[in-house]
């Protein structure tokens, strides 16, 4: 009854107009962004997260959470129409979607991708509201080796799902809690990796590593090739997938919803795994799994539901603990943190506005993204048919402009414009940007629960293997570092394999 | 040395070389109270560890190696990208001595009439699109404060 009585509240905080409008916003330009070829959620969140700087907390993280689910929908636009996914969740949708569009029911595809996120939204803000008070309890028994254990698993789950090599993504996560350090340490004040400058002083910021490793990187790989992008002249009609459609897609939509918020929670998981999951679990329950790749209304609902609820599964350890789980999740961490919000178990006694006003929103988001977007689906196609000449600047100023105004300092700029070729030529020598930007995050996090965890044992190690909770979430890290260098049981390739051949 | 990851391996080990180098210069602490060298120390070594691995996987590896020559001779546009790189750091550069407007027309009709040519009428338009449009949203209508330069605007 208590949790019924929050979603109440949450809902009046949500439907504010003000913050309706944050929302319709959020996800107007989260669409806007997501749509346009290479650019997914990660983009977004980093292109637009400046312009939350000047809003109150609660509108900002209630738009950020619209800018989120709009980039993801704006994705699958681009999946089903372009054949181009905005990012490696939406991949899977572009194997029926885009076979869908060509054979003239590309509306039916886009519609039951906007349903079934929505259902999927409706279902997962359920779930959401109902799993988080408890574990916001279990979570206030976590100590510091708790807090580094599950960070550490975070970590390794990402670099364990990384599509190259596994090594390289270890790699780039170290190098991204290397990045970490850089700044005045907070326990002693002693200054690491400055040079003297002031700049550096409070650190990497995140936005900057993010925009250039995602927005200018992207743009880099985009401008080498002559790329052209055909937007496939199907006429856009009947929005709304018919009853037939609905029989074959409801039982999808309901196990990817299932399959998506409990990948979703896990460490490390959320959308892409999630994504490919229930896309093989659909193939194999289907009577027809012949059929899958041709243009199957399933294929497309499976996959997008469950995205919608993996990432309604990842904000739990985010809410609850303050550990993000995946890149979008950190982007989110930093915009919280930014405007003076540390979340954890304390945000919902704390800010139970901001907590319950933003789960909601995101149901919000959906609905809103159902009603406004879906009759919009014409207007971003136009965006697509922009040539890629013209369109890129404008992209490069966006980030300019967004880097920039977060300090108002130039040497923002630089760092963007540094940390773009890095990741663009990290990216050419087949290394995976994620972990290291997970890694930036989770750092400072982790070095202080490390620091802190040793003091209380005197400088003990084995204080991460004699507490329970956090022997086992370390005990899980081991084994999936140690399971790619058993041969013959390489699970993951398996694993990473499977979703990729499906 | 003919793979790409061997010298992956080998760039990362000398970016962890300098990383141990670096962190030598603050405390370590010790392990009952890590100082503030305590954790880059570590990481340098893991990842010399990790680079070291690569270097021997890749010299081990026999089927599907990405060989340096096939990297160096990809058919990619070069010059276009260092022309995109050029102009992102001249309008960091000049910014604040043109002003946002200025430098923004000019950015965007660089990008647009030189790394995939368009017609002199089409640069024109797009960038006082871009230029005007954004001082319009960002400066006039969300007050953020963007550089005036030696033209007040």
């Amino acid at each position: 009854m208590e949790t019924l009585q929050h979603i109440l509240y949450g809902f009046g905080v949500a439907s504010q107009p003000i913050n309706l409008l944050f929302c319709f916003l959020g996800a107007m330009a989260g669409t806007l962004v997501g749509v346009l070829p290479g650019l997914g959620p990660t983009a977004a969140m980093a292109m637009l997260l400046p312009v939350t700087f000047g809003i109150p907390p609660t509108g900002a993280v209630i738009m950020l959470a619209g800018i989120y689910y709009g980039a993801q929908y704006g994705g699958s636009t681009t999946s089903i129409l372009v054949n181009i996914p905005g990012e490696a969740a939406s991949v899977v949708t572009c194997l029926d979607g885009y076979q869908m569009a060509r054979q003239g029911r590309a509306g039916a595809a886009l519609g039951i991708s906007a349903f079934g996120s929505f259902i999927a939204g409706t279902i997962g803000v359920l779930a959401l509201s109902f799993v988080a008070p408890p574990l916001v309890d279990a979570a206030l028994s976590f100590g510091p080796p708790e807090y580094f254990a599950l960070m550490c698993l975070g970590l390794t789950v990402l670099t364990f799902l990384a599509h190259g090599s596994m090594l390289k993504a270890l790699m780039m996560a170290v190098f991204g809690l290397f990045i970490g350090t850089v700044g005045i340490d907070p326990i002693t004040g002693v200054q690491r990796f400055t040079f003297g400058r002031p700049d550096l002083m409070e650190g990497i910021g995140l936005v900057q590593i993010a925009m250039g490793m995602f927005g200018i990187a992207e743009i880099l790989s985009n401008i080498e090739q002559t790329i052209k992008i055909s937007v496939f002249e199907a006429k856009l009609k009947g929005l709304f997938p018919n009853l037939e459609d609905w029989k074959r897609s409801i039982g999808a939509i309901i196990r990817g919803t299932g399959i998506g918020f409990f990948l979703g929670i896990l460490p490390g998981g959320g959308a892409i795994i999630s994504s490919f999951a229930s896309y093989a679990v659909e193939k194999r329950l289907s009577k027809h799994p012949e059929k899958f790749g041709t243009g199957v209304i399933e294929g497309v609902a499976a996959p997008e539901s469950a995205n919608n609820a993996a990432a309604q599964g990842a904000f739990i350890p985010m809410i609850t603990l303050g550990i993000p789980s995946n890149v979008v999740m950190a982007l989110l961490l930093g915009a919280l943190m930014i405007h003076g919000i540390t979340p954890g178990p304390l945000l919902m006694t704390q800010h139970p506005d901001l907590f319950w006003g933003f789960i909601t929103s995101m149901y919000i988001g959906n609905l809103m993204l159902l009603v406004l977007n879906l009759p919009l689906i014409p207007m971003w196609v136009k965006f697509l048919k922009v040539p890629y000449p013209i369109l890129f600047p404008f992209i490069l100023l966006f980030c300019l402009i967004g880097v920039y105004t977060i300090n108002n300092n130039v040497f923002d700029i630089y760092l963007m414009i540094l940390f773009g070729v890095f990741g663009y030529l990290v990216r050419k020598l087949h290394f995976e940007a994620a972990p290291l930007i997970l890694a930036v995050v989770l750092g400072p996090m982790m070095e202080k629960a490390l620091r802190q965890s040793l003091t209380m044992s005197k400088g003990d190690f084995s204080i991460f293997f004699t507490r329970p909770i956090s022997a086992v979430l370390l005990g899980v890290a081991i084994l999936l570092l140690a399971l790619p260098m058993i041969p013959r049981a390489s699970t993951r390739e398996k694993i990473v394999k499977l979703g990729e051949r499906d | 040395m003919k793979k790409v990851d061997q010298w992956n391996g080998v760039v990362f080990l000398i970016i962890s070389g300098l990383i141990c180098w670096g962190s030598s210069h603050f405390p370590y602490g010790n392990v009952h109270n890590p100082g503030p060298g305590f954790l880059p120390l570590w990481l340098g070594i893991i990842l010399g560890a990790l680079s070291i691995c690569l270097i021997i996987k890749a010299t081990l590896q026999t089927k599907g190696v990405r060989m340096l020559r096939e990297l160096l001779t990809e058919k990619i546009r070069w010059g276009k990208v260092l022309l995109t790189l050029i102009a992102l750091v001249l309008y960091g550069f000049l910014m604040d001595y043109i002003g946002f407007l200025f430098i923004t027309f000019l950015f965007m009709a660089f990008l647009i009439r030189f790394v995939d040519p368009q017609p002199w009428k089409r640069v024109i338009g797009w960038a006082l699109v871009g230029s005007v449009g954004s001082y319009l949203i960002f400066e006039v209508w969300m007050k953020l404060r963007l550089p005036k330069g030696f033209l007040g605007v």
